[in-house]
């Protein structure tokens, strides 16, 4: 209990300094409403029902998309690391696109799928893909070569050693890329509902924002926050336990 | 057998050598050429409108064009476009 007072002392000192400095007319409160008033549109949002539906509209939209990007990208990066021609011919268009601006492309898939659930899915998928496949890769690349020799030489096929070496070596830096990829589909995510969205939790910050109704756009915002927070933290759980057997 | 894998590579033709590394070679650079072809056959088959996936050349002869006119330096340099 004292430890992880300790550890959150930071955020409910930031809590407060937000607090005071709002009432204290330190900072106008058109620019930050005070934390408490931030609250209490919280509940409103949420007693109305928007936060609930459109947070769900969203959480559908990221997992989705992370699904597919995770899916994909991890057997695309084991595959390239354990066939060399499908690395040769793949990583050209890997290395062009990594290091594009995913968020780029949102006027394209606007322009493909529209302004619906597809639009973002495909925009959060081909933002993450990349991160997982390069994680995957590079932890399929890394597996101990001894490990391999001596599953070939107990008479492995190539499959076997797939799936018995190589996959468990690739799952820590698979795990890794999969955790930036989650940071990624929540900051593709709202983006792309701030630009071009019916619903979700970046339309409600763009709606909320545009009406003037600043505290309840920073109630959005927090809560934005949170899930990406409580999303990180139940990941980081579920990958300890994932790799349990390494200890 | 004296000597391993690497003796046996050095054993190796040199032009066998050669044609194998420029083979790799040539593969690293099929993917892009061949993404680039069915990007423009795609968008001259008539499946898309010219709206939704323009032409690669119509693109490229965009990025010409606009460097020409120097849009693109402006934008780079972050100064106001028009």
């Amino acid at each position: 209990m004292k430890a992880a007072l300790l550890r959150y002392a930071p955020l409910l000192l930031l809590a407060l300094a937000w607090e005071v400095s709002a009432r204290t007319g330190l900072v106008s409160t058109l620019a930050l409403p005070p934390l408490s008033t931030v609250v209490a549109a919280w509940i409103e949002l949420a007693k109305d029902g928007e936060l609930v539906t459109n947070g769900l509209a969203s959480l559908w939209r990221t997992g989705a998309g992370l699904f597919l990007a995770i899916t994909i990208g991890a057997v695309l990066g084991i595959v390239m690391a354990w066939w060399r021609p499908v690395n040769v011919l793949l990583s050209p268009l890997v290395e062009m696109f990594y290091p594009m601006p995913k968020s780029a492309l949102i006027p394209v898939t606007v322009l493909w799928l529209g302004f619906g659930n597809g639009s973002k899915i495909l925009l959060i998928f081909l933002g993450c893909m990349l991160p997982v496949t390069i994680g995957a890769f590079n932890g399929a690349r890394s597996s101990e070569q001894a490990l391999v020799w001596s599953a070939r030489s107990m008479g492995a096929n190539r499959l076997r050693m797939l799936w018995d070496v190589v996959v468990p070596s690739a799952m820590p830096e698979l795990l890794n890329g999969i955790r930036t990829a989650l940071a990624l589909s929540f900051i593709l995510l709202v983006s792309s509902e701030l630009i071009a969205a019916r619903e979700g939790l970046g339309y409600l910050i763009g709606f909320l924002g545009a009406n003037g109704t600043y505290d309840a756009m920073f109630a959005v915002v927090l809560t934005v926050a949170l899930l990406g927070f409580i999303a990180d933290r139940i990941y980081l759980v579920l990958t300890q336990r994932i790799l349990r057997w390494r200890e | 057998m004296p000597g391993g894998p690497l003796a046996e590579l050095a054993r190796e033709p040199s032009a066998y050598r050669w044609l194998r590394t420029a083979g790799w070679g040539f593969a690293r650079v099929f993917s892009l050429v061949a993404l680039a072809v069915a990007w423009e056959l795609a968008a001259r088959s008539g499946a898309f409108t010219p709206y939704m996936l323009p032409a690669l050349s119509a693109v490229l002869a965009r990025i010409w064009s606009d460097l020409v006119a120097g849009v693109f330096q402006r934008s780079v340099l972050l100064r106001r476009v028009g």
